[in-house]
């Protein structure tokens, strides 16, 4: 595998590998269970208007505002899963960069890019 | 050769390198997690409140002395209103922060969800017309145009009541609304906990 200056490079990319799928790793529950969520409460919502609807407990009003309500909050939760998306995205970049830095730090004698 | 490989490796470490850290989210800011929670608790006991003072069943007429007409809650919608737009500006203060290419996905995927789901309250709980607004703003903004329409949907309401299970449902539209934000929140927590 090439070396530069002692560095393997072959292992810096493993190791860079490795970091990111750690990084990947505490994030992914969080998208996992923010998409199953968006994907579940709309079938929900319509099972209970249906429902509601049948035992004579919700009007065409009521129905009306409910399901407003619900695309609001619909956008909210699409908002929510890309931020957590996003930011397990920036948490994949962050952890290659510092392995990627620390490495040409090591083969090239200089810090080239601090990461914060 | 091998020293044109070690060369062509070496260039590709730093084009990567060529970015500095990347800051796709704006980051976590602690006082609109315990924000969100205290907005949740005062719209909560408003809601409770209201539903206690409203009927079971929609009025088929208007009656102003009614404790749970629209125009005896016009107070309680504006102190929300107030605490949105706290919430709203503490949002915006660090949505700076975000980076170039944070700023072009966030936009993109705001487009998106303004096609696919419509506002309910076209730009009117949008003060702020920043440059970029992030994906953490327009979560604040649509929280205040929540509390918009639901004054809207009280005045527009058959006798200008709402029913007790129309409170209900709010404040299971409520509760959503806050997890979703918090969810987000809690989400940077972990990356600013490292």
């Amino acid at each position: 595998m090439t070396t530069l200056n002692q560095i393997d490079i072959g292992n810096v990319l493993q190791e860079a590998l490795a970091s990111a799928k750690n990084a990947a790793k505490d994030s992914w529950p969080a998208v996992s269970e923010l998409a199953d969520n968006i994907a579940r409460s709309i079938l929900i919502d319509l099972e209970y208007v249906a429902r509601q609807k049948v035992l004579g407990q919700i009007d065409e009003y009521g129905a009306k505002i409910f399901l407003e309500d619900q695309r609001m909050v619909a956008r909210a939760r699409l908002r929510s899963l890309a931020i957590v998306t996003l930011q397990l995205a920036e948490d994949i970049i962050n952890a290659m960069l510092r392995v990627f830095n620390a490495a040409a730090q090591k083969a090239l004698g200089w810090l080239l890019f601090p990461v914060g | 050769m091998n020293r044109n490989r070690s060369f062509l490796l070496l260039a590709c470490l730093v084009s990567l390198l060529g970015c500095a850290a990347a800051t796709l989210v704006q980051p976590y800011d602690e006082k609109l997690l315990t924000g969100s929670e205290q907005f949740y608790r005062k719209a909560a006991t408003i809601i409770e409140h209201s539903k206690m003072q409203s009927p079971t069943e929609r009025p088929t007429t208007e009656d102003p002395s009614h404790p749970g007409h629209s125009a005896n809650m016009e107070n309680l919608y504006a102190e929300l209103l107030i605490d949105t737009n706290i919430l709203l500006l503490r949002a915006l203060a660090n949505s700076e922060q975000v980076d170039t290419s944070g700023q072009l996905l966030q936009s993109k995927i705001t487009r998106y969800i303004d096609n696919a789901l419509p506002s309910n309250c076209d730009n009117s709980a949008d003060d702020i017309r920043a440059e970029f607004s992030s994906l953490t703003v327009k979560n604040f903004v649509d929280l205040k145009c929540l509390v918009v329409n639901w004054q809207a949907q009280h005045q527009a309401a058959p006798g200008k009541v709402l029913t007790q299970a129309d409170w209900s449902r709010r404040h299971v539209s409520l509760v959503r609304f806050i997890v979703a934000i918090q969810q987000a929140e809690v989400a940077k927590l972990r990356q600013s906990d490292r």
